[in-house]
């Protein structure tokens, strides 16, 4: 059970939204540390760019980037929401069966073992170089760990609460709604947050391999001309974004699962 | 001699423990009358815990019968709520939800429900915690909630596993009180399991007293101490006779 915490008696507890400063000053000083040194020992841009002109690259080129990048986050953001769903439905099978544990399991962790940058070329085979071969990699990528946490979540409940409702005679479909889904929903956020920039990933990933739009293929292009100031500036955008799809997951909890709020 | 509420008779229960049979309970009769207050007390392994769950119709016995108001327990009755040594309450649902949980389960209509679960949290020195979750209270909060919602449905029994086992030993008394003063207002019978001899001694009409290996009733002590009781209870001479009978009863049994 949960530790009876000391603190006072605060009826209704409320959920306030904090400014990440910390880490956003953290960041700043890395980042001033880097300008200043680099500029101090000499380090060639076309090696090594500086903070500043990434900065401004960024600025510069976000009239080209920001729509391919957008271009992407519509496949990553595809794959996520197939991927949570598909992890939803297995996990409801590996959770309500220990059969279908036993025979699929080995299969999924076989199908994680697999190279994604090796999978890529086989789905640009399949499904030509559009957007739903870079969907489908993401889906593949955050499948696994929403379907892994989501049957934690469903089978590792505490025993009491199970026989306290036992207790009230429930049937397995109602132990199932009152207290594994609910408590499986923990385990779903977490698993979340894991997936969100997973999804982001899987979708450069398949733009590497073959695209014609979205911000891996600039990436892949920058390189091609060398250009390592472009190539930064896009995977800036890229950890950006993926950064963004994190916290977003952070405030999909607040408002889904308000009792895990002031946990941490 | 009014008629029992709960007939135990001739239980006993036999476990599987690394493939060797283990008789935890045998040959156990007890009756509990209507709003009567029955302590169960015993060493660790004794099988207090096992008969209070297989009254309550959680354990299936080896071995005889329990009939609780008339009738055979074959699954848990809806005429008993049960309270466990944790408080075990949702973590996902606040005070309110967790008290009206064996409401829904139950299908029970849900306004006066709501009613009831309002008067309990009051009883139980609750209110303005309704919309709290579990992990922003203590202990003994969680603990009186726990109480809540066993009673939220009014059953005429409730039983109690170590109820204020958890608990630090000063809370523990003030619960003690505290559900005195619930079972008075409420006329409710209590099937209580605890180690604490004084607490069973405080708070019981009769005292079950059970030996281990196999676990069996060696006497039921009447404790007819006057009621209402507080404090001052403690200091009797009477008590600490009570006290030490139990004692002489667990610890030195060939005196027994």
């Amino acid at each position: 059970m949960a530790e009876p915490s000391a603190s006072g008696p605060g009826p209704v507890t409320t959920t306030r939204v904090r400014l990440p400063w910390e880490p956003v000053a953290f960041a700043a000083v890395l980042l001033v540390a880097w300008e200043v040194g680099a500029r101090a020992f000499g380090v060639p841009e076309f090696l090594l760019p500086r903070p500043l002109s990434i900065l401004s690259t960024m600025q510069s080129q976000a009239g080209r980037m920001v729509p391919h990048l957008a271009f992407t986050l519509g496949e990553a953001l595809s794959g996520f929401a197939g991927g949570v769903l598909l992890g939803i439905l297995v996990a409801f099978g590996l959770a309500s069966s220990a059969f279908l544990r036993r025979e699929l399991l080995p299969l999924i962790v076989f199908s994680q073992s697999m190279p994604t940058a090796a999978l890529a070329p086989l789905l640009v085979v399949w499904l030509g170089l559009g957007f739903l071969p870079k969907a489908v990699l993401a889906l593949v990528l955050v499948f696994f760990p929403i379907a892994m946490n989501v049957t934690s979540g469903l089978v590792q409940v505490n025993p009491d609460l199970l026989r306290l409702v036992r207790s009230y005679r429930a049937t397995a479909w109602q132990a199932f709604i009152k207290v594994r889904l609910p408590h499986a929903v923990g385990y779903l956020i977490a698993g979340m947050q894991i997936a969100a920039p997973l999804a982001l990933i899987g979708a450069v990933v398949g733009e590497f391999v073959g695209a014609n739009r979205g911000i891996g293929f600039v990436i892949l292009d920058a390189a091609a001309r060398l250009a390592t100031v472009e190539m930064l500036a896009g995977i800036t955008y890229v950890g950006l974004t993926g950064t963004a799809m994190f916290l977003a997951v952070g405030a999909l909890e607040r408002s889904l699962a308000p009792w895990l709020g002031d946990r941490r | 001699m009014p008629a029992s509420i709960i007939t135990v008779h001739a239980l006993s229960k036999t476990f599987t423990l690394n493939r060797e049979p283990l008789l935890a309970l045998s040959g156990v009769s007890l009756e509990v009358y209507p709003q009567e207050f029955v302590s169960i007390v015993g060493r660790s392994g004794c099988g207090k815990s096992t008969l209070v769950n297989i009254v309550g119709g959680l354990v299936a016995p080896s071995a005889g019968e329990v009939v609780v108001m008339g009738r055979p327990v074959t699954e848990p009755p809806e005429a008993i709520g049960m309270v466990f040594q944790s408080p075990v309450l949702l973590p996902w649902r606040t005070v309110l939800d967790n008290i009206l949980l064996p409401v829904e389960i139950l299908g029970l209509p849900r306004e006066p429900a709501l009613r009831a679960a309002r008067e309990l949290l009051a009883l139980a020195g609750l209110q303005g915690f309704e919309g709290a979750y579990p992990h922003a209270l203590s202990g003994g909060m969680q603990q009186r909630v726990a109480i809540c919602r066993a009673l939220v449905f009014d059953p005429p029994i409730l039983i109690m596993d170590e109820p204020f086992g958890a608990l630090d030993a000063m809370t523990r008394e003030e619960m003690g009180m505290e559900l005195l003063r619930i079972w008075h207002e409420r006329r409710k019978t209590v099937l209580f399991v605890t180690h604490s001899i004084s607490e069973a001694v405080f708070l019981s009409d009769r005292v079950v007293v059970m030996t281990p290996r196999p676990g069996r009733i060696c006497e039921v002590l009447p404790i007819d101490l006057p009621r209402p009781r507080d404090l001052r209870v403690r200091a009797l001479p009477r008590f600490g006779e009570f006290e030490l009978r139990i004692r002489q009863l667990i610890f030195e049994p060939a005196h027994g």
